[in-house]
């Protein structure tokens, strides 16, 4: 199956590019015949100490796993971010935020081709928080997940940690869900400020989609930024990092 | 709407905390001797700045989301930051980080993962000493934070309105506070009017009133001036309040009588927590 995926992101307005904690994979365009194919959108929470570390962390080693498996993965990444992290000695403040570790939602999204049957297609996505997937088939939104309305967004959503004694509740509260893709089906992955938008938009009979398809476009890049802004005045979106990886499948 | 705006860096909100120093501070709370309510009081407010700080730090250092002053008032009516901040009415919260007037080490037990306890040494940066001498000059206090707010707010017209919250064991010695109480919560921001909370910490063993909408059940006419005086909860504070298991309404003010040290650590945590800090 061809896969294309582009992402657009923008950083928190007042903030600087390197204060954007949210992370995307993959980052740069894609384009290729493949049989599998991962992808995933994480939004670090602000009041951790490196979170947008941590959320890097998740969106690029984001492998399918059994959620009995979870723990031992995550188990490598939180050693990989303390690593990372704890490289010079630290302010007293800095240690003691430290020692919390570091906040995250994570939705990762997985489609292949099936082994016997190469026109059919399963997806498949793990979700933990308000990071959301919207499946597009024909122009019309197929499937929300894991949440499906803008009424369900507030400010302290479930998020995974990079210290493991924070995760067993996170853990438990980890959503799954799958289905079938048939060529032309789009996926949109996405943080919580655009997310929050697209459901609202949907809740009011419009296709965010078509918009969203547009500014995934690396070239329209500079539009999509005027864009955000714009949503940002109007106050139809929350002032936060914003992610869009757009899939499509063909 | 109002109590809405964002908190940032480019508009910070600002906390004024105003702390009885007087003589009976000396006592324990609802009479207990073993620990003295200036010592409490003191010991609170370093944890709550020590939270505050870290809420804000980064990876790159501490982001200036807060301002935050405290004013004590007994045998006179002063800043009290200790250390390098000493005399300042008003600091950045980076300020705070960077010159904590000195850091205790504290040892804390924690699981060592095999089934045993080990000691971790924990810092406890101290900005705030416990004094408890004199009277009560409420409204010199509150006179004086109207003046500190009044500054700070035509620097930040557009910010979070300012949080003032009152820390007393006693009746004010130096007049009604109502009027310079009712000064400070005329002042606002665009976002709203400053909040005044009060927290009445108690002398006596009985039960803590906490967050009333009506003075009815208040035992007399010093809890009943206290109520008049504090600002009711804006919305989302009510809402953490409601969350952390106090029967709130929409009229229920910030204001707690007779409060122990476990309802005052709640009262500061519920006053402090930000609504839109991003």
């Amino acid at each position: 199956m061809q896969i294309i995926a582009r992402s657009a992101f923008l950083q928190k307005a007042g903030n600087t590019i390197d204060e954007y904690e949210d992370a995307c994979w993959p980052v740069d365009p894609f384009d290729c015949e493949v049989t599998d194919f991962r992808c995933a959108v994480a939004d670090g929470a602000t009041e951790t100490s490196f979170a947008d570390v941590w959320a890097r962390l998740l969106a690029t080693n984001f492998r399918p796993v059994d959620t009995t498996d979870l723990t031992e993965t995550l188990s490598g990444l939180q050693q990989i971010w303390f690593e990372q992290v704890n490289t010079k000695p630290l302010p007293w403040y800095a240690a003691e935020k430290l020692r919390d570790g570091a906040f995250s939602t994570f939705l990762g999204l997985t489609i292949s081709e099936d082994d016997t049957d190469p026109q059919s297609r399963q997806w498949s996505a793990i979700a933990i928080g308000d990071s959301c997937l919207f499946h597009v088939r024909e122009d019309r939104l197929v499937y929300a997940f894991p949440l499906d309305s803008s009424e369900l967004f507030n400010s302290r959503p479930f998020l995974l940690s990079s210290n493991p004694e924070f995760n067993e509740k996170a853990i438990e509260r980890l959503q799954s869900s799958e289905g079938a893709a048939i060529s032309g089906d789009e996926f949109y992955l996405m943080t919580d400020a655009l997310a929050c938008w697209f459901l609202k938009d949907v809740e009011n009979d419009g296709r965010p989609w078509q918009t969203l398809r547009e500014f995934a476009d690396p070239d329209q890049y500079e539009n999509f930024v005027e864009w955000i802004s714009q949503l940002r005045e109007a106050k139809l979106i929350r002032n936060d990092d914003v992610t869009l990886l757009h899939v499509e499948m063909r | 709407m109002t109590y809405t705006a964002e908190i940032s860096r480019t508009n910070p909100s600002c906390f004024l905390f105003l702390v009885d120093q007087s003589g009976s501070m000396k006592d324990g709370f609802g009479g207990d001797p073993s620990k003295k309510k200036a010592d409490s009081v003191a010991d609170v407010i370093n944890r709550l700045l020590q939270n505050l700080v870290i809420k804000c730090a980064k990876s790159e250092g501490v982001r200036d989301y807060y301002h935050v002053g405290v004013i004590g008032y007994g045998s006179d009516v002063k800043p009290i930051l200790s250390g390098s901040l000493a005399g300042r009415e008003m600091v950045r919260i980076s300020e705070l980080a960077e010159q904590p007037a000195r850091i205790e080490e504290r040892t804390k037990k924690v699981e060592d993962g095999a089934g045993g306890l080990v000691a971790q040494t924990i810092k406890f940066p101290v900005w705030l000493e416990p004094t408890a001498e004199g009277g009560t000059p409420m409204c010199r206090s509150l006179a004086t934070a109207e003046t500190i707010l009044t500054n700070w707010i035509s620097e930040h017209k557009a910010s979070f309105p300012p949080i003032v919250i009152n820390l007393t064991d006693g009746e004010s010695t130096d007049g009604d506070p109502t009027a310079a109480a009712d000064e400070i919560r005329q002042l606002s921001t665009d976002d709203g009017q400053v909040l005044l909370f009060n927290i009445h910490l108690s002398s006596q063993q009985s039960a803590a009133i906490e967050f009333p909408d009506n003075d009815a059940g208040l035992p007399d006419q010093y809890a009943k001036l206290l109520f008049k005086i504090s600002s009711q909860l804006p919305g989302y504070m009510a809402g953490i309040a409601k969350e952390e298991g106090f029967g709130v309404s929409e009229n229920s003010r910030g204001f707690v009588f007779n409060a122990d040290m476990v309802s005052l650590i709640s009262f500061l945590d519920i006053g402090t927590r930000p609504g839109n800090l991003r």
